[in-house]
């Protein structure tokens, strides 16, 4: 039997962003090698990143990955 | 204005959707005044073809020269060509609705020219030989699947993913 994966997933990206002297979003995304949308979308927790740009993200404000991402699995179906 | 707050893969596809409606009207207006039919006329047929893909080179070279120059002008032209994972995984989704689309668009296509061949009467498109019906039905099909493809991909980037 596969079990979905079903939860919320949120993020203290915008947080990070501020605290690391205000950085802008473009200025982000050009760190990553993204467009600026995507670092909006990431935020607003409309779109979830990969692995590789969330340990990148992780590796630039030098945070611990668990710290900048959440996971709050729906309890449905357990 | 549309191409605010979008990146570049977005104001592709919003340059797509206007060309593939621009390009069916333009051979829906040329097929108009074909006269005869592929086996009649033939060489307006390939003339008309070779009118659309000239006009079509004609098209996607000015849109996307203009696009350059607006993006060159507001200072993020830097950005220009770069393509994320985000811009992939919103393509694989809306390639996959296209294939659906053009699935059926070949679906109905061959229905009809089987049905056509083989019921008396058959109450569509009679006056159009199957060969003709088949040759516009594909170059629509193809601009239609293009359609599904970008407005699949602008509804994702609206929707943020």
């Amino acid at each position: 039997m596969t079990k979905k994966a079903k939860g919320i997933m949120s993020n203290q990206l915008r947080k990070k962003r501020f605290e690391k002297d205000e950085m802008t979003q473009q200025a982000l995304a050009k760190k990553l090698g993204v467009t600026r949308q995507t670092i909006a979308a990431i935020e607003s927790g409309k779109y979830s990143p990969s692995l590789e740009v969330a340990f990148c993200l992780a590796d630039i404000f030098a945070t611990p990955i668990d710290e900048l991402f959440q996971w709050q699995a729906n309890s449905e179906g357990d | 204005m549309i191409f605010k707050n979008s990146n570049f893969s977005e104001q592709s596809a919003w340059i797509s959707v206007i060309f593939a409606i621009f390009i069916a009207a333009f051979y829906g207006y040329g097929m108009m005044q074909l006269e005869g039919s592929f086996s009649t006329h033939a060489e307006q047929i390939v003339w008309l073809w070779i009118e659309t893909i000239v006009v079509s080179i004609v098209f996607v070279i000015i849109a996307f020269s203009i696009l350059s120059v607006i993006k060159s002008k507001n200072g993020d032209d830097d950005e220009l060509g770069l393509i994320d994972e985000r811009d992939e995984a919103i393509e694989v989704k809306a390639t996959l609705w296209a294939y659906f689309n053009l699935h059926f668009c070949l679906t109905i296509l061959l229905v009809h020219v089987f049905c056509q061949s083989v019921i008396v009467d058959y109450p569509f498109f009679s006056n159009v030989p199957p060969v003709d019906f088949l040759i516009h039905g594909l170059m629509f099909a193809g601009l239609l699947v293009e359609l599904v493809l970008r407005a699949t991909q602008i509804y994702r980037y609206r929707k943020a993913a």
